[in-house]
């Protein structure tokens, strides 16, 4: 704003034409004109009558405190064009100084507007050289940039939006970064990654840091809207954490309504796809794995495998409590084991030999059941394995998941210890009818029963280990009194993140709801 | 790769295409050298190893006329084979149902399998159970019955079936029992005579309509 300061009164000589007290009337025209043409009409004006940029000299018996009075009131109302008449009186050494009287930037551009308008160049200089001081210069460049920055946005010019960005200071940074939408956020991020990347190092951090918020602001507006299209898209732009946090504080109505789209818009193998079905399995897994004691005295086990800060141990041959041996065990004791689980899948196969051990093939004609599951499962061949889940379950699949009643597979649970126990029995009606060849085809002098066990760790949505198991009777006849002893031989075991194809495959063909698994 | 002669052609039933059918190519001293399984409109290409010339072909038919079909290679026009079960004899429904008056847990399986059809030799018919690649099969196929019965199309000849319901603890629970499996321990036909049992299931003559009813019975699992 103007401000007024102690000044020496200007200096004139008695030969000097005295000062008028008010703009001749040419003047007035000229800023009557600017009302009503605009400033161009009268610039043009101004160039083909040159003699409007002199004014009259003012009037002899004016004085120099006149003078100052009618500047100063003339500042003071904010009528540049009579500052800048009367300011042209004044010697040029003064000029400057009593320009630099108006502190106010704006105010001074226009007084130069107004004086540059009227033919005062010499005012003109002198304001332009007030403005290019401090603080004026810093101001007109921020107003510069303001605008470009503006401008760049308007235009979508990204790059040039970041590069401008990058200009102004830090807290300009994160006000003028405040101001964007998310698209615009996500487009700045776009740039600091892409070939101007070292460029624009400076706005990599504050844009990926706004994008973030502002992506998580519009994630709660979308979800407490019920814009659910919106939500989706916007739930799977986030990170890792930030999905796996925001999906499990989905409540059951907006996972419900979510569910839908996330599985028609996304493939299952997809992070969010997976986030959203073991979101809804939330209340299964609840009570997923109640506490049981497995009452096994475990045979041969493996050294353990360190998984998910716990230990992993796979046993050949335990047994239980009535004495039966011959189970098979796998086993996770550590923490978090009550969000461990067990899924086990099985392939059957039933090869048939000659008297001189050559192999006759494999026994594919039958279809079988396991007691206490529904699925009807085929038997496969070496090279053609069948595969099924295997569990009682009979909405669950985990390995001690219940079957209607009360039933589940041998386990034992605990907040410290996830295990399961496995004794399969060898199904005869198979063995039979392998031996039972038609009168043309070779005889059968032994049939060799295989059962393939894959027993994956889940922890949580995680597939965490795999483990394998072979369960072997050797039956030659199909009539014996005694069912073969059965050798049970541990096979590969180790860290795992997926389920194999055909495993997942048998998963969804029994229990098509759960579909969390990370799988290839 | 080598160049190898394909045959092409198709499986039908009274002109339609049989799907699901699995034709065998045959060498001169009838080994299986090549196999393929039919399409949806009964088409098929068998494509030998280089320098195997298939004499025969062999279709052994699952699609909705269950049976068997064979020709030489050579007969059809325009280096298209056409393989008619018609050929060798009509269809007839045949309907297989238990007299079981308990609910079982699960449906039984019933396989089926021919045993001799129109007038192809015996010893073409034995390649019903030819084996190909590991598998070796006891039937021509297994299907599950719907509501204690199953209704199947079948060409005319004398046919085997097996019903049965086979179980076995895979998944245990600690204090599983013994599981059960059902066989059958009788079969008759509509007028009620009890038909030739043979390699745990029976016989049955198929040259109309035809209906039989079978039994089955509990029978525990051992373990060991």
């Amino acid at each position: 704003m103007y401000r007024r300061e102690n000044r020496s009164p200007p200096k004139r000589t008695e030969t000097e034409p005295a000062q008028k007290a008010s703009p001749p009337p040419e003047v007035a025209e000229v800023i009557a004109l600017q009302h009503s043409a605009g400033n161009r009409a009268v610039a043009r004006s101004l160039g083909q009558a040159n003699s409007l940029a002199r004014q009259p000299a003012p009037a002899p018996t004016e004085t120099p405190a006149d003078l100052d009075v009618r500047y100063h009131l003339a500042i003071s109302h904010g009528d540049w064009a009579e500052a800048a008449n009367l300011l042209d009186i004044y010697p040029p050494e003064e000029m400057e100084q009593l320009a630099a009287e108006v502190t106010d930037t704006d105010q001074l551009v226009q007084f130069q507007f107004m004086a540059n308008l009227g033919g005062r160049y010499r005012v003109g200089e002198a304001i332009a050289a007030v403005l290019s001081r401090p603080p004026h210069a810093e101001h007109i460049r921020i107003q510069r940039l303001e605008h470009d920055w503006n401008t760049a946005r308007s235009t979508e010019d990204w790059y040039e939006l970041a590069k401008l960005t990058c200009t102004f200071s830090d807290a300009d940074i994160e006000k003028h970064l405040a101001m964007l939408h998310l698209p615009e956020l996500q487009e700045l991020v776009t740039e600091t990654k892409g070939p101007h990347a070292a460029e624009l190092l400076r706005l990599t951090e504050p844009a990926e840091r706004n994008r973030a918020r502002k992506h998580l602001e519009m994630c709660r507006f979308a979800i407490d809207n019920s814009q659910w299209l919106y939500a989706v898209t916007l739930l799977n732009g986030l990170s890792d954490s930030d999905q796996e946090t925001w999906v499990a504080g989905l409540t059951d109505p907006q996972v419900t309504a979510i569910a839908p789209l996330v599985y028609t818009m996304f493939p299952d193998q997809d992070r969010l796809y997976s986030r959203v079905n073991f979101r809804q399995h939330k209340t299964d897994l609840a009570s997923a794995h109640p506490a049981v004691a497995g009452g096994m005295t475990i045979g041969s086990a493996s050294p353990g495998a360190a998984v998910a800060g716990g230990t992993v141990t796979t046993s050949a041959n335990d047994t239980d409590s009535s004495g039966t041996s011959g189970w098979f065990g796998q086993d996770y004791s550590g923490p978090d084991a009550t969000n461990m689980g067990w899924l086990q899948f099985l392939a059957r196969e039933a090869e048939k030999f000659d008297a001189d051990g050559n192999s006759l093939g494999f026994d594919t004609s039958m279809v079988t059941h396991a007691a206490g599951q529904a699925e009807p499962r085929h038997w496969g061949t070496a090279s053609e394995p069948y595969w099924t889940v295997d569990t009682l379950g009979a909405s669950l699949p985990f390995y001690d998941s219940p079957d209607t009643g009360s039933s589940r597979g041998a386990s034992a649970s605990s907040a410290t210890q996830q295990a399961m126990y496995d004794r399969p029995d060898p199904n005869q009606s198979v063995v039979a009818d392998a031996f039972d060849t038609w009168f043309w085809q070779t005889d059968v002098a032994k049939v060799v029963m295989r059962y393939h066990f894959v027993d994956y760790l889940v922890h949580g949505r995680e597939v965490v280990y795999k483990s394998s198991m072979d369960v072997v009777w050797s039956f030659t006849s199909a009539t014996a009194a005694t069912t073969p002893a059965r050798t049970n031989t541990p096979g590969p075991a180790g860290p795992a993140a997926k389920l194999t194809a055909p495993h997942y495959a048998a998963l969804r063909r029994r229990f098509p709801d759960w579909r969390y698994f990370g799988h290839e | 790769m080598s160049e190898v002669a394909e045959v092409r052609g198709r499986v039908t039933y009274e002109s339609q295409g049989q799907p699901d059918a699995e034709v065998l190519a045959l060498d001169a001293a009838g080994g299986v050298v090549a196999s393929a399984t039919t399409g949806p409109d009964g088409s098929f290409v068998l494509r030998p190893p280089e320098g195997i010339e298939p004499a025969q072909l062999f279709a052994r038919c699952r699609g909705p006329i269950a049976g068997v079909v064979t020709d030489s290679v050579n007969s059809g026009a325009a280096g298209e084979v056409e393989l008619r079960m018609d050929a060798h004899g009509k269809a007839w429904p045949l309907e297989i149902r238990l007299t079981n008056e308990e609910r079982l847990e699960h449906d039984p399986f019933v396989r089926l399998l021919p045993l001799a059809v129109g007038d192809i030799a015996p010893e073409t018919m034995r390649l019903v159970l030819a084996t190909v690649g590991e598998a070796a099969q006891s039937a021509l196929e297994s299907r599950a019955m719907s509501g204690g019965a199953i209704d199947r199309q079948v060409q005319a000849g004398r046919w085997w079936f097996r019903v049965d319901l086979a179980e076995a603890w895979e998944a245990r629970p600690i204090d599983a029992g013994e599981s059960t499996t059902w066989i059958s321990d009788g079969a008759w036909d509509e007028q009620g005579t009890p038909l030739q049992a043979l390699r745990g299931g029976y016989e049955v003559e198929v040259n109309g309509p035809t209906r039989v009813r079978v039994h089955l019975s509990p029978v525990k699992q051992a373990s060991d």
